[in-house]
């Protein structure tokens, strides 16, 4: 029992610092027969009998039973959207017509979410009463009520301001993430929408049913396959080249620096969109001024839009356009910052420009871009606009049902869409959200153990 | 610690159990409210969706006040984008505060039944033989009648008066007229369109008995598909032959197609009435004719029909059907099709001078007579692409049509049966 005292609740709204007069003075009174855990214990039980009741037997009454009347708010307030909230994501209605599946599934999410803060701030009731009776344990008095709102605003002050960002925060990100992931379990598609129809929890079944039509499967592999070639080879070249072109301009010969930033930046001030669109009239089979200038240099005309092989090199090519230039903004930002006295001592030594470039350039610009590149691969896993805008997936390929350049997103986009098999797109969208997750986790482990090397004092 | 721990599960435990006991649902009265029969009472307002287009309202609201004049009734329009009124009455509808007439393109009508939110209407048969009868057809799904159609829209003949005198009188000769007009080192061409999308070719492929479902009795049949029978790949092999002698070139798009139709190097094209404004616009002297006679038959096209449907939330069937019969009247019809310039369903209309006498809109109206209904069942969403992807092997030279539509309908197949799954 006496283990307790020590025990390590470190973080909290009743602070301790400040008291030792008082509690010096309340030992005195204190009566020795009782035993050491006995206010807190019986605290903490009130507590979690009603919120409040802790307080109030710790003679905070104020709180106490300010607690009281949010509990019971609360109750009576959301006790008919909890309950129908909760009802609804267990069974998802029961008669057509009368129950809408989606929106008593987005309500029952909404219900779980708040009751998850109810619980939050109950536990914090409790742990509260047990910390205060604790202090009664002691001897010391619990703080009174401009005490404790001292500490709320002083201690607890970087708490209060984030409170409402984070309520945001769960309702704006946390949700549309749970609501996508409830429907992959489900059987959400065109014959079980409603209102006509009601939609049921179908567990793994969509994940298992994907797996098994030979159309998907051979649509899965080979759009899973392009996506992965896609965000590596764009990424990487978009960086390379950004870096390639900042060094470049970096060097101390150069002349003209601002101009030639300014003009390499110029494609990113352009919307991504325009110029998408006008990339994909360039490369035009038959009318595009890319093919028309092939042919007056009797290269000949290449099928840009029509074959698989083409196009993709076409995005590749206008992605990279699309992405160097904030790779160079980003890698000159960081040249400018290393110090020339690392070149200097290593021409010292005798290095060539490879060995500065391949041992002072590439680590110190890679070390410090590293998260910002993880970012970007994410972005291109992701890329969207620059595939759909570009050539919707296309080209046909026989014996699958996705494009040959449509990368994971476009297939999700055109499975919502064109069939409406919102629970395969769900849980292609988890699919590829794990995926994005643990690449991303473990390489930003990665760049902190780079930290740990020590590079940059 | 640990005990402080098992204080917390336990009494998180105690809340969760109580409020899953408190979860017990709603409230319901166990007996079905069934409707009693009858005649029901004439209702004070009637709630219309219209497309949130200029005109569209500008129709649709004196419509309205007729209406009322007529029958007492206010008539409420309210402005929602024809492609949004399905989403927006899925949630709408169950909160009461949906519409009493929706409206939208009758390819969707299968998709809206399904999904329960439109029933299907009683009207004489007197009243539905106003109607040109493909219009009618795209308005039924599996056999019933789900609403009136208001206009419809087709494909027709697009030529260049200064480079074609007077459009050829069967297909044969377009295409030799075709051959000898097209160069295209010099991107002259004498006959354009979009050949890789299903909807400008399926009148090819209809022309030799290619069908996309069966028809019978007002329901298509979706396990039975005429795209890979033997009409359907004479009518593909015709298409890849005019791939082949170069009178089109392949991956062409509708912007090509625009933009050398109006740099005046197309002498004809096969597109819509949308298309028109723009070619005028261009200073080009468009002329419009149905297309001509393929295989000794009058091409069937797909045709559009914009109709007007009754939701299923709405509790004055009776009068919404009425309203739906005043607004496809001859009137009513006459009056938007002078606001909207959109080509009338009804067949009195069709032979009236008004849309007969137009030149630019009777090549339209006399297509859009004699077309057949793009299916309306939800299935035909599997049916563009895997189509469009055969077409484009065979304009590449990529398959035989024979594979290509023999690999194509099977891929439809079984994206029908994924999408059912």
């Amino acid at each position: 029992m006496r283990t307790q005292t020590g025990s390590a609740l470190s973080v909290s709204f009743i602070g301790e610092g400040g008291f030792t007069i008082v509690a010096t003075d309340a030992k005195l009174t204190m009566q020795p027969e009782r035993p050491s855990s006995f206010h807190r214990r019986r605290a903490a039980l009130l507590s979690i009998l009603v919120m409040g009741l802790g307080q109030i037997y710790n003679r905070q009454w104020w709180k106490g039973f300010s607690f009281l009347i949010a509990e019971i708010a609360f109750l009576i307030a959301s006790f008919d959207f909890l309950n129908i909230g909760l009802w609804g994501i267990v069974t998802l209605g029961t008669e057509p017509f009368l129950d809408h599946s989606v929106l008593l599934l987005a309500q029952g999410i909404i219900a779980v979410i708040l009751i998850i803060f109810g619980l939050g701030f109950y536990a914090l009731n409790i742990r509260d009463a047990y910390r205060v009776g604790r202090m009664r344990d002691r001897g010391e008095n619990p703080p009174t009520l401009r005490e404790t709102y001292r500490m709320i605003t002083d201690k607890g002050y970087p708490y209060l301001l984030v409170t409402p960002g984070l309520i945001l925060l769960t309702f704006v990100v946390v949700f549309p993430i749970l609501f996508t992931v409830a429907i992959a379990f489900t059987n959400y598609d065109l014959y079980h929408s409603p209102p006509a129809k009601l939609v049921d929890w179908v567990g793994f079944s969509n994940f298992v049913g994907m797996f098994q039509s030979p159309l998907w499967q051979n649509s899965f592999i080979s759009v899973f396959s392009w996506t992965i070639v896609w965000t590596l080879v764009a990424t990487t070249l978009q960086f390379a080249l950004g870096l390639i072109l900042a060094v470049l301009i970096h060097q101390k010969g150069v002349r003209f620096k601002k101009f030639f930033r300014t003009v390499l930046i110029l494609p990113w001030a352009v919307p991504s969109f325009v110029s998408i669109l006008v990339f994909s009239g360039m490369f035009d089979d038959n009318f595009g001024p890319v093919n028309t200038m092939l042919q007056n240099i009797g290269v000949g005309e290449i099928p840009w839009m029509t074959d698989p092989m083409w196009t993709r090199v076409a995005l590749l090519l206008v992605q990279i356009w699309l992405g160097f230039p904030f790779s160079l903004a980003l890698c000159a930002g960081v040249l400018q910052g290393i110090s020339s006295d690392l070149y200097e001592a290593a021409e010292m030594d005798g290095a060539t420009a490879f060995q500065k470039f391949r041992r002072i350039t590439l680590p110190l610009v890679l070390y410090a871009t590293a998260p910002v590149l993880i970012t970007q691969y994410a972005f291109n896993f992701n890329n969207l606009n620059v595939i759909y805008l570009f050539n919707q997936g296309k080209p046909a390929v026989p014996g699958q049902s996705a494009g040959g350049t449509d990368i994971l997103i476009t297939w999700v986009y055109k499975l919502t869409f064109d069939t409406h098999k919102y629970n395969y797109a769900a849980a292609v969208t988890l699919i590829m959200s794990l995926v994005l997750m643990l690449v991303s986790l473990y390489q930003f482990r990665k760049t902190r153990a780079f930290q740990e090397e020590d590079l940059i004092q | 610690m640990l005990k402080w721990k098992k204080w917390m599960s336990l009494s998180m435990a105690g809340v969760v159990a109580v409020s899953l006991l408190a979860g017990c649902g709603p409230q319901r009265d166990g007996g079905t409210t069934a409707k009693e029969g009858g005649k029901e009472e004439k209702p004070k307002q009637l709630v219309i969706w219209e497309n949130k287009d200029a005109n569209h309202l500008k129709h649709t609201r004196k419509m309205a006040k007729e209406y009322e004049k007529k029958t007492g009734i206010q008539v409420k329009v309210i402005d929602v984008d024809i492609l949004k009124q399905q989403e927006k009455l899925t949630l709408d509808g169950p909160n009461g505060k949906g519409p009493d007439v929706v409206t939208w393109p009758h390819d969707r009508i299968g998709e809206a039944v399904i999904k329960g939110l439109i029933q299907p209407i009683e009207v004489e048969e007197e009243v539905t033989d106003q109607y040109n009868e493909s219009t009618i057809q795209a308005m039924q799904y599996d056999g019933q009648l789900y609403g009136l159609p208001r206009n419809t829209e087709s494909i027709a003949l697009l030529y260049n008066k200064a480079l074609m005198k007077q459009p050829p009188k069967t297909f044969e000769e377009l295409i030799d007229f075709a051959k000898k007009n097209t160069d295209p080192a010099k991107k002259k061409y004498g006959l354009l369109f979009e050949g890789e999308n299903f909807y400008y070719d399926y009148f090819v492929l209809d022309a030799f008995g290619g069908y996309v479902f069966k028809e019978l009795d007002g329901k298509l049949d979706p396990a039975d598909i005429g795209l890979n029978n033997s009409g359907a790949k004479r009518g593909l092999q015709m298409i890849g032959s005019w791939y082949e002698d170069k009178l089109l070139p392949p991956g062409l798009k509708d912007d090509t197609v625009n933009g050398l139709f109006k740099e005046g190097k197309v002498a004809a094209v096969i597109n819509g009435p949308w298309a028109v404004k723009d070619y005028r616009d261009a200073g080009i002297d468009v002329g419009v004719a149905p297309i001509p006679k393929l295989n000794g038959k009058d091409p069937r096209t797909f045709i559009g029909v914009k109709g007007l449907y009754i939701s299923a939330y709405s509790k004055n069937k009776y009068w919404a059907t009425d309203f739906l019969q005043f607004l496809t009247g001859k009137e009513a019809l006459q009056d938007r099709f002078k606001t909207t310039g959109e080509i009338p369903s009804r067949k009195d209309l069709l032979e009236a001078p008004i849309v007969k006498d137009d030149p630019l809109v009777a090549g339209f109206a006399g297509q859009a007579a004699q077309g057949t209904p793009m299916p309306n069942i939800p299935e035909m969403g599997q049916v563009w692409d895997p189509i469009a992807n055969a077409i484009t092997f065979v304009a590449k030279g990529k398959q035989k049509p024979e594979q290509a539509l023999d690999d194509a309908v099977k891929q439809i197949e079984e994206q029908i049966k994924t999408q059912k799954q």
